[in-house]
């Protein structure tokens, strides 16, 4: 009897502890394949190793664009996950349906996130860096011995390697490659490197035809003479072994170390070239993790922001990023020994941490960036493509982001 | 006469005639009864995904939609409140919403006649030739039923400025290399010569088939009294080939308007250089889909849905006149 009773009672234990094992149950969304899963998983196993009352829930949603379509309809029916990553212009059109992480997350965390990463949304910490990549530039080392650093050398080299190779008579090499309807993030790093802006700090005032924006629409006109003018990504090209530099996100670098090989040539790494009298800004791509305020209990939200904190580890900071590419988010983790030891290893992972310490800079956090974005695109589009001088698009540019703002 | 484009049997009770003897006929009430029956499953689907969507667009194309709103210091997710024709004004200022407006007439104004022209020359060639008729069949419905995803993701590379089969082809005629797919001049032309090619076909088909109704007495007639083939043609085919011509404009027509799919592949989901390409779905997509602008996406639904209507109501009633039946 007294056995029967202690297996009943062993039972009942193993019960109570299942009981608490599923406790908290939190939802993270996501966009990753492959090794950057494999990556996802081993952290949130990690983490409820440690924490064995939460269980996280990693939900692959497809690509960015799916992500956030889903975002949405789960906000219509008041039932979004836990945490999910997001672009600032998502959060930017759900603020009210965000935690306030600074209530939640410890602040020597909070503290550490890399200044770069910091930002506000209505004066409000809602978001956390996690997957951030920085636009940089890609070249040939065999074509490009020392890679531009100045705009001037840019544009020159880019001239000097743009030429007829085959001797019929068209140009079937270029020192560049432009997307002419690329993301407009290109155009937004030269228009910051010149001291230039979309609008005034207080966004009264549209500034994006004013002189420094100028400078760098004429840049991009005359950079675009000796580029090709592409719509597909520049590894395409890079791969048939037909441009020598380009500048791009450093989260396409396994595409880009893939043409290379399909070309045949070595691929290196460099910052983004700026004018001698402006600033090495570029900017930051990715995206950022957010607790959802709707449709969560206390102890959810109270989970969600442990799991971010386990996250912004810095041994889990510098994981992450080695084994995906991202850049590394915290200050702790950019300045350890052990990034260090990674960084003089592999020139990627240094030149991607040095430009987003010397100039990275994030989205332009106004509610309409969605529509400004469209509208950049365009214009910088028929720039590229020369269908109208830097000065007038730039003016018919500002009215169009006027109209949006008022 | 039968009513064009209509379908055969009215449904049991669907007549005023037939409601009130059905009234009186038991059997006929039992009958009618299954019928509707029947016609739930459908029903329920069709309310599911297709009236209560229409429906709620043209409501929401009277409100501003937002993912989330604070109201009073509450919050509340997807908040929608009227605002009655802003979304409408908001539309016709949008100067994309304009271009998309044009471009798709353009290409509807274009490809749709242009289509059918082609079509009509290959149906009265395959009707000369009916030896290899079952081949051309099959090669001219190839385009039809392959999925157009599939289909632009083929000319993508056939249209490629540097290595597409296109360029190559007029290469060897001297003509210079034309970048198809990123010149605002040659994005919407590139579509109409996609589709087109996509639709010429299929359509030839259907014409092919309503030309080899036409009784063989009425050509036989022409001859005896002395008609040339090309005025055998005009005078006996075209006309009583109008049934086939009207139900596969209308058709094209409706289908032209709604062209998206085509332009997303083709222009790796952008709008093609300088918006050159956008249509009027593709606006409405990224609007709601991308900008989660649903309230103006509805607005331009409604908009659309109302071209559509209006030149079908003006179709029915210029062809109606004009439409042969041969019973």
């Amino acid at each position: 009897m007294r056995k029967h009773f202690a297996v009943l009672l062993a039972g009942l234990l193993a019960l109570g502890v299942a009981g608490v094992a599923a406790d908290v149950e939190i939802s993270f969304w996501h966009v990753f394949t492959e090794e950057h899963a494999e990556a996802l998983n081993e952290l949130a196993e990690g983490f409820m190793d440690e924490n064995p009352d939460v269980k996280v829930d990693l939900v692959f949603q497809g690509g960015y664009g799916d992500l956030s379509r889903k975002l949405f309809a789960a906000l219509a029916d008041a039932s979004p996950p836990t945490l999910s990553l997001q672009y600032e212009n998502w959060t930017t059109q759900w603020l009210d349906a965000l935690v306030d992480l600074d209530q939640y997350v410890d602040p020597d965390v909070l503290d550490d996130v890399h200044p770069r990463f910091m930002q506000e949304f209505d004066g409000r910490t809602v978001t956390l860096p996690f997957n951030r990549s920085i636009i940089i530039m890609y070249y040939r080392k065999d074509l490009v011995p020392v890679p531009p650093t100045t705009w001037e050398e840019f544009r020159v080299l880019s001239r000097l390697l743009t030429r007829d190779t085959s001797g019929d008579g068209e140009v079937d090499f270029w020192g560049t490659h432009i997307r002419p309807r690329s993301p407009e993030e290109t155009y937004l790093c030269y228009l910051e490197q010149a001291s230039g802006s979309i609008l005034s700090e207080d966004w009264t005032q549209v500034t994006i035809n004013d002189e420094r924006a100028l400078e760098a629409a004429e840049f991009v006109a005359e950079l675009s003479n000796y580029a090709l003018l592409d719509p597909g990504f520049s590894s395409g090209p890079f791969g048939e072994g037909v441009i020598a530099m380009f500048v791009s996100t450093s989260a396409g670098m396994p595409f880009n170390q893939a043409a290379a090989e399909r070309a045949g040539v070595e691929l290196g790494f460099a910052t983004v070239p700026y004018p001698e009298d402006g600033k090495p800004a570029s900017q930051m791509m990715g995206t950022n993790v957010a607790i959802f305020d709707i449709g969560q209990t206390e102890e959810q939200i109270e989970a969600g922001a442990r799991f971010v904190e386990y996250l912004l580890r810095k041994e889990h900071v510098i994981d992450w990023a080695y084994r995906t590419g991202y850049i590394p988010v915290t200050s702790s983790a950019i300045d350890s020994d052990e990034w260090q030891t990674i960084m003089d290893e592999n020139p990627f992972f240094a030149v991607q941490t040095e430009q987003l310490v010397v100039g990275g800079f994030g989205q332009l956090l106004h509610p309409e960036y969605w529509d400004m974005r469209s509208v950049i695109q365009d214009y910088v589009e028929v720039i590229v493509l020369g269908d109208m001088e830097p000065q007038e698009a730039l003016d018919a540019l500002a009215d169009e982001i006027e109209w949006l703002i008022d | 006469m039968e009513q064009p484009g209509g379908g055969c049997c009215p449904l049991p009770g669907f007549t005023t005639m037939a409601r009130r003897r059905g009234l009186r006929n038991p059997k006929l009430v039992r009958e009618t009864g299954e019928a509707y029956l029947y016609l739930l499953p459908a029903f329920f689907v069709m309310s599911l995904f297709t009236f209560y969507p229409f429906i709620n667009a043209i409501i929401m194309s009277f409100q501003d939609v937002r993912p989330v709103a604070v109201v009073d210091g509450e919050v509340i997710p997807f908040y929608r409140t009227y605002v009655g024709l802003a979304n409408f004004r908001v539309l016709f200022n949008d100067r994309h919403f304009i271009q998309a407006l044009m471009q798709t007439s353009i290409y509807v104004g274009v490809s749709v006649p242009l289509t059918l022209a082609l079509a009509v020359l290959l149906a009265t060639a395959l009707n000369q030739a009916l030896r290899l008729q079952s081949l051309f069949r099959l090669a001219y419905f190839i385009p039809y039923i392959t999925p157009v995803v599939a289909l632009a993701m083929v000319w993508t590379w056939i249209y490629h400025d540097r290595v597409g089969l296109l360029n190559y082809l007029l290469g060897l005629f001297g003509v210079s290399r034309i970048r198809w797919l990123n010149d605002p001049a040659f994005a919407l032309p590139a579509i109409i010569l996609f589709n087109v090619l996509r639709f010429v076909g299929y359509q030839a088909l259907i014409l092919l088939a309503g030309m080899q109704n036409i009784d063989r007495t009425y050509y036989e007639a022409a001859r005896v009294d002395g008609a040339s083939s090309a005025g055998a043609w005009r005078h006996i085919t075209l006309p009583l080939l109008t049934p086939q011509l009207f139900f596969v404009f209308l058709i094209s027509l409706m289908g032209a308007y709604r062209i998206f799919d085509e332009v997303f592949i083709l222009f790796a989901g952008g709008a093609g250089p300088l918006g050159s390409a956008r249509t009027i779905v593709f606006y409405l997509v990224n609007q709601a889909f991308d900008n989660f602008r649903l309230g103006r996406a509805a607005a331009a639904s409604v908009v659309l849905f109302g071209i559509i209507f209006v030149l079908a109501l003006l179709q029915i009633t210029i062809t109606q006149r004009r439409v042969h039946y041969d019973q």
